[in-house]
């Protein structure tokens, strides 16, 4: 058996689990991501118009859509990472739990401390050991700890992003010395080491080789025991593979990206409702 | 095809033989301060003051000890305001007003360096101090470092990646602590660099110490008095009409090249030193 049989094996089974686990518990989960009527701006720009939608907890919800259909721009909006660029800015409600996040009073960093971001290109603090990189969120949010409880922490969310072994030997080392994908699941550790609610994820395999993208996959399927999870790519095959709920966003002529279709990933790439949709993952378009 | 290889020779030939002018020019220069520096050179020229002309000795010691006093004292008071403004242009730009942050930094380095120097002559020799003071030289110095830190400082830390300022500020991190954790030790090496390109500038400044620092043959710490400074001794020494003074000019000259040389290799290894 090749390598390749592996992973192809393997992702079979990751998909055969999630399907049982889908729906042995599918419908009964509370709303961890409450989205109405959000839209988003670049300047006079407008780049996302009307979303609604609700995000279930502890499950994995894709983004999908072409390149320019306001994906990323979506998911940037649900931790208050969109208005960071200079000129954008968004306008609607976005539930998070029971903070309203574009609410009057409500702190940006009081909604990224909510929530975790992982993004397309691994960026670890290339200045940070392992060790650091893993601890940068509480040291960054200025939180006090003792040395014992930030080993522990470390330790702890490592294990979680499945990194431990590989780099329990030496966690002094930089963070930048890792492989592609080992720097994925540093990142994955450290924005999962304040323990938000939600986890975000923009294109995380995207930069990386298959198996390292398998890795990756298997867990997201993982953390998602335990922490919601929105991740927005560009494979469909990956959106099926790892999602429980998929959206599938476009944009109109002038640019304006719409969610077309939300639902059941199996539904939405077996019986797709809108000619939209079907034409997409067809591979028709896009 | 032919054509195109040998244009391509002929690129790399004519670009080579221009860069080995650059690396001429540094030897030529170096070779030259160290073959009439070094025999003026000894233990006594570094520590001793220098003498009239006519006694035998005498050295460049309060010189070395100024030019490093007002070095430091210039640097001081240059590095935050320099390091200061670049990081408010880059990592806050609020428009307007960083544009005229950034051209008042090039406006004050395209000054040229006399003219600081009668600034501050009018504005603190003539005014504040009341008399020549190796401070007033310390300002004009420091006048001099700001723009060169700011502009190279900033420079590094446009370099320094945004999924890096992203990722801080997705961890929840207030933007003055992304700057303070992650943009500034990222970019810290340049940041360095940066210092020691102000610091050796200044070092070998003339023109604005003649008319602030005003130079002195006596040991003196005192900032509110006159003080000596390696430039000024080497151009007293050079406009003398003695051939011991000109081959004292040419030790002084020497001294200056490795104090500045002492002090870069000093700030790089510091920075080169793990966090």
């Amino acid at each position: 058996m090749t390598l390749l049989d592996k992973v192809t094996a393997a992702r079979r089974d990751l998909a055969d689990r999630r399907a049982d686990r889908h729906e042995a518990d599918g419908r009964s989960r509370g709303v961890a991501v409450s989205i109405e009527g959000l839209g988003a701006w670049f300047r006079q720009k407008r780049v996302l118009a009307d979303v609604s939608l609700e995000v279930p907890e502890r499950m994995v919800t894709a983004i999908i859509g072409p390149s320019g259909s306001g994906k990323s721009t979506l998911l940037r909006c649900l931790d208050r990472m969109h208005e960071v660029t200079p000129g954008a800015r968004a306008e609607g409600q976005v539930r998070i739990g029971d903070v309203t996040i574009y609410g009057p009073g409500i702190d940006a960093l009081e909604v990224r401390s909510l929530v975790g971001m992982v993004f397309q290109k691994p960026n670890p603090f290339p200045t940070m050991s392992v060790y650091e990189n893993a601890a940068a969120g509480p040291r960054l949010r200025g939180w006090r700890r003792s040395r014992r409880e930030l080993d522990d922490l470390v330790e702890r969310n490592l294990r979680r992003a499945a990194l431990w072994d590989e780099v329990k030997d030496d966690l002094h080392r930089s963070g930048a010395d890792l492989s592609g994908g080992q720097q994925q699941r540093l990142c994955i550790a450290r924005a999962i080491a304040t323990d938000p609610r939600v986890l975000l994820m923009d294109e995380p395999a995207s930069a990386l080789d298959p198996i390292a993208t398998y890795r990756i996959e298997e867990l997201i399927r993982e953390l998602a025991r335990e922490i919601t999870i929105v991740i927005v790519t560009h494979n469909m095959q990956q959106a099926s593979r790892v999602s429980d709920r998929t959206a599938f966003l476009l944009a109109d002529d002038s640019g304006v990206g719409r969610v077309v279709e939300y639902g059941d990933t199996q539904t939405l790439f077996t019986t797709p409702s809108d000619p939209r949709t079907e034409a997409y993952i067809t591979g028709r378009f896009g | 095809m032919r054509r195109r290889r040998f244009a391509d020779a002929a690129a790399a030939a004519l670009t080579g033989a221009l860069s080995l002018g650059a690396v001429a020019i540094l030897l030529l220069v170096l070779g030259h301060v160290v073959t009439r520096g070094a025999p003026a050179l000894s233990l006594a020229f570094f520590v001793e003051r220098p003498l009239p002309f006519g006694e035998v000795g005498g050295g460049v010691g309060p010189a070395v000890l100024g030019t490093i006093l007002m070095g430091a004292i210039a640097a001081a008071l240059a590095i935050p305001v320099g390091l200061g403004g670049a990081v408010f242009v880059v990592e806050y730009r609020s428009g307007r007003y960083a544009d005229i942050v950034r051209s008042a930094a090039e406006t004050i380095a395209g000054l040229p360096s006399i003219v600081v120097g009668v600034f501050v002559w009018a504005f603190l020799v003539r005014g504040v101090i009341g008399n020549y003071a190796g401070l007033a030289g310390a300002v004009a110095l420091a006048v001099i470092m700001v723009p060169i830190v700011a502009r190279s400082t900033e420079e590094v830390l446009r370099l320094v990646p945004g999924s890096l300022r992203e990722a801080a500020l997705a961890l929840g991190a207030p933007r003055w602590r992304m700057i303070a954790r992650v943009v500034l030790p990222t970019a810290r090496a340049g940041i360095a660099t940066a210092i020691v390109l102000a610091v050796a500038r200044a070092a070998g400044e003339t023109a604005p110490l003649l008319l602030t620092a005003l130079g002195n043959v006596y040991f003196s710490t005192d900032p509110f008095q006159p003080m000596a400074a390696l430039p000024l001794q080497i151009y007293q020494y050079a406009v003398s009409p003695y051939d011991d003074w000109h081959a004292k000019a040419w030790g002084a000259s020497l001294v200056l090249v490795a104090v500045i040389g002492t002090v870069s290799a000093l700030l790089r290894t510091l920075v080169r030193r793990p966090a």
